[in-house]
């Protein structure tokens, strides 16, 4: 199953959160000492917000039209939000360098962005060309989200100090709150949809 | 049932509306990336060109601005009064050539970047680099145009002065406008801005005047207008700055209210032979001393690694490594050096000054002194202490080292400045004295206006003015009357504190014990030739 009918409901209570805080993450960006590397920052911050609605409603039970674009469209714009991030972190910041990523990252740290940025852009593609009953698109669905929670806690969480611990800890938060709720209506007799079937 | 139908008809209507702004929204925002990745035009310079236009991040405001405020607040910019002359030539700054560089006088800098964060402007920005105090015109009389030398200290420039000047303005709520100065612009020039280009000068202005009014609490109100002369507010005066107090006061955020440190701007000629630079010693590694340099005039950790303005402040100080000054003979070739005298002085020389300062061998070898790079206690030496006592001495260069963020790339070594693992500096350092009369007026607060004084050769002034002075090659140095003229203007109090012209008594105090006037005689001959 993928993104179908799409309402104009749904398309304003994403586009429109998606088009201000991307906005709003580069404009802000002008007030500060450091015009790129605030907008790189402020950038990855409207990528979290967008993307822990996405979350929430992969891991929720239930499988309806609705939920499922709601679901195709925020991790879209969460990624769209990530490329604006990703654009100032290598091109700007970087210089386009990978060798200067790896040197300044050092593999550990670049080597799961990197797999990041692949792996979730192959996955919205995938979100809007692919029928999800394959089983190879639920198997690949799965780990792209373990992979995008794992990266944004570690960074939001563990690696930064500072305001985007907020968005870290409402992540967390937003997920395990979801997981709970799943494995809840699992354990009870009208079973839920399984895991990954969107 | 069609009220329903209405409401959703509402509803749609709406959404559809959210969905056209926040989409206007986003195509404007990134209209505005690409505007601004349009503005941005940077330029890699090297030799003197990096020295005299090369953008060192230290934009001050924008173009159009720098050119209307003598016109809008002459009180400030012509503090003297009209017929001390204009801006440039009240506060010292060398004129610059008509067509070249906007026009603007030396040590002025053109860049598309704004200040502190170096983000692209639509609006040319003026900076000031290195050679605007780096930089000095030696004239023998008012009328004579002079001669401009490259890496000399200059030798009117009241920058202090200016720059309160400036703040002065910015302070002027009424007066100084976005509005006024585009109009003053657009009428004096000739020119009219476009609309990124007035929203810029109005965010800069906005900006500017708010930080200006938030230091006032701590640093109290700039001086302006006949104030800006009087030695009694402004004492620190032309030729000279207080880079420490603008430190402490930038960095530390404290007022230094009793900073008494001021500075003689040095020349930087062949620094190559060099190893310990500022005249305490203090810094090592000549990057860290320049890039220090940009942060005291207003550079930030964030432009300075921008690759344009790193490259400048590298390329500005690489230039001065082997900058030699010209001869004393070929700037005045009419009282060129007696070289019989000149041979005997050299003996008096390698007697009396050779163990701290070393010798010139060759057209570009220096032999450094046996005592080279030694500091001299500051009571030992017996010049003035407040360069080297003033509060917060001993923390500043932890306080500087501090202030980079781990992993930055200019960050400097811990054991490049000092005090810190490589030492205290309670004094002042055993250098080198290449071209020794461009280093006029002399000690590092300029209260000794010749060699012939500082020597000993004749008795050191007490009282005297300061402006824009010419240079006398007799007695190898500034020519300051007694009383003030029009462009003399600055009282320099040598019982002021901080100005101290006491000490350095080599080889013998004036008239004092061992005293001889004709070896000082061929000393000073022998100094015009190094
Ligand atoms: C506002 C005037 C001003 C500007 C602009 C300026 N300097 Fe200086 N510079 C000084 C003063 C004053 C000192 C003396 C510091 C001291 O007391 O030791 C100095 C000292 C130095 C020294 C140490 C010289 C020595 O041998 O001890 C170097 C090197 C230097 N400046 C390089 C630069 C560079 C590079 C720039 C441009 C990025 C620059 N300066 C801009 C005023 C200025
Ligand atoms: C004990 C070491 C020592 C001896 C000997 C010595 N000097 Fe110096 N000299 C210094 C120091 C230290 C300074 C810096 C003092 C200051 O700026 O307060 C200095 C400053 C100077 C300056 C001023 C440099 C400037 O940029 O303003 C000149 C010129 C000079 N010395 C010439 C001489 C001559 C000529 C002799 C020999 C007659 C001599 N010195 C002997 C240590 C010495």
């Amino acid at each position: 199953m993928k993104a179908r009918d799409i309402t104009l409901t749904e398309f304003t209570n994403t586009f429109v959160p998606f088009a201000l805080l991307v906005s709003m993450a580069l404009l802000a960006a002008e007030a500060t000492q450091a015009l790129p590397k605030y907008r790189m920052i402020y950038a990855i911050w409207a990528s979290l917000a967008l993307t822990i609605p996405s979350l929430c409603l992969f891991i929720l039970p239930g499988d309806t039209q609705h939920q499922r674009n709601y679901w195709t469209l925020f991790w879209t714009f969460g990624y769209l939000a990530y490329l604006v991030h990703f654009y100032y972190a290598v091109f700007v910041h970087y210089h386009g360098s990978l060798s200067e990523v790896f040197s300044h990252q050092g593999v550990k740290i670049a080597g799961p962005n990197f797999l990041l940025t692949g792996l979730w852009g192959l996955d919205v593609v995938l979100a809007w060309t692919a029928d999800a009953s394959h089983r190879w698109v639920r198997i690949e669905r799965v780990i792209s989200h373990i992979v995008v929670i794992g990266i944004f806690f570690v960074s939001s969480v563990v690696i930064f100090k500072g305001s985007v611990n907020i968005l870290g800890y409402l992540m967390t938060g937003s997920v395990l709150v979801c997981l709970a709720i799943r494995l809840f209506t699992k354990l009870t007799p009208s079973a839920a949809p399984e895991l990954g079937a969107r | 049932m069609s009220d329903i139908r209405a409401r959703d008809k509402w509803i749609r209507a709406g959404q559809a509306t959210s969905i056209v702004i926040a989409g206007l929204l986003l195509l404007g925002t990134l209209s505005l990336l690409i505007a601004e990745n349009s503005w941005l035009k940077t330029q890699t310079r090297t030799g003197r060109d990096a020295f005299l236009y090369g953008d060192t991040g230290t934009e001050i405001m924008p173009l159009p601005v720098l050119q209307v405020l003598p016109v809008m607040f002459p009180e400030n910019f012509q503090p003297g009064g009209a017929e001390a002359g204009d801006w440039v030539q009240q506060f010292g700054f060398i004129p610059g050539t008509p067509g070249v560089n906007e026009g603007l006088p030396v040590g002025f800098f053109v860049s598309t970047r704004r200040p502190q964060s170096g983000g692209p402007s639509p609006v040319l920005f003026a900076g000031v680099n290195c050679s605007l105090c780096h930089t000095a015109v030696i004239r023998r009389n008012d009328s004579d145009k002079g001669q401009v030398i490259y890496g000399m200290g200059t030798l009117s420039l009241d920058f202090i002065a200016w720059v309160d000047a400036f703040k002065t303005s910015v302070l002027d709520e009424k007066r100084m406008t976005a509005k006024s100065l585009i109009d003053t612009y657009e009428r004096e020039f000739h020119k009219s801005l476009g609309i990124a280009e007035k929203g810029m000068i109005a965010a800069w202005l906005l900006q500017t005047r708010k930080t200006v009014q938030g230091t006032l609490p701590r640093l109290d109100a700039p001086y302006g207008g006949a104030d800006l002369r009087n030695a009694a507010m402004m004492p620190n005066g032309p030729s000279r700055t207080q880079p420490f107090r603008n430190l402490v006061r930038n960095i530390m955020n404290r007022p230094a209210l009793l900073d008494h440190g001021y500075c003689k701007i040095p020349a930087l000629l062949e620094q190559e032979h060099r190893d310990w630079g500022q005249f305490d010693g203090s810094v090592h590694n000549r990057l860290t001393r320049s890039v220090l340099a940009a942060i005291a005039v207003g550079a930030t950790m964030n432009n300075l690694i921008l690759p344009d303005i790193s490259s400048s402040v590298t390329n500005a100080i690489d230039y001065t490594m082997k900058l030699q000054a010209p001869k004393f003979a070929d700037i005045f070739p009419d009282a060129p050096p007696d070289s019989k005298k000149a041979e005997r002085g050299k003996v008096v020389y390698m007697t009396h000054c050779d163990s701290c300062h070393g010798h010139r061998q060759g057209a570009s070898d220096w032999v450094q002194g046996a005592r080279h790079d030694e500091v001299i206690p500051a009571n030992q030496i017996g010049t003035d202490r407040e360069r080297v006592s003033f509060r917060y001495y001993d923390v500043l260069a932890q306080v500087l080292f501090d202030h980079f963020p781990p992993g930055h790339p200019l960050k400097p070594r811990r054991e490049d400045i000092r005090p810190g693992p490589a030492g205290t500096t309670h004094g002042y350092i055993n250098n080198t004295l290449e071209s020794v009369y461009a280093r006029a007026p002399y000690l590092h607060n300029g209260s000794v206006n010749t060699l012939a004084e500082l020597i000993n050769l004749k008795p050191r002034r007490a009282l005297f003015y300061r402006g824009d002075n010419t240079y006398d090659p007799k007695d190898v140095g500034l020519i300051a009357p007694d009383r003030p003229d029009l462009k003399r203007y600055f009282m320099f109090d040598t019982a002021q504190p901080g100005n101290s012209y006491k000490g350095h008594d080599y080889p013998w105090a004036y008239n004092g014990p061992g005293w001889n006037q004709p070896e000082l005689a061929d000393l000073i001959e022998y100094l015009k030739t190094i």
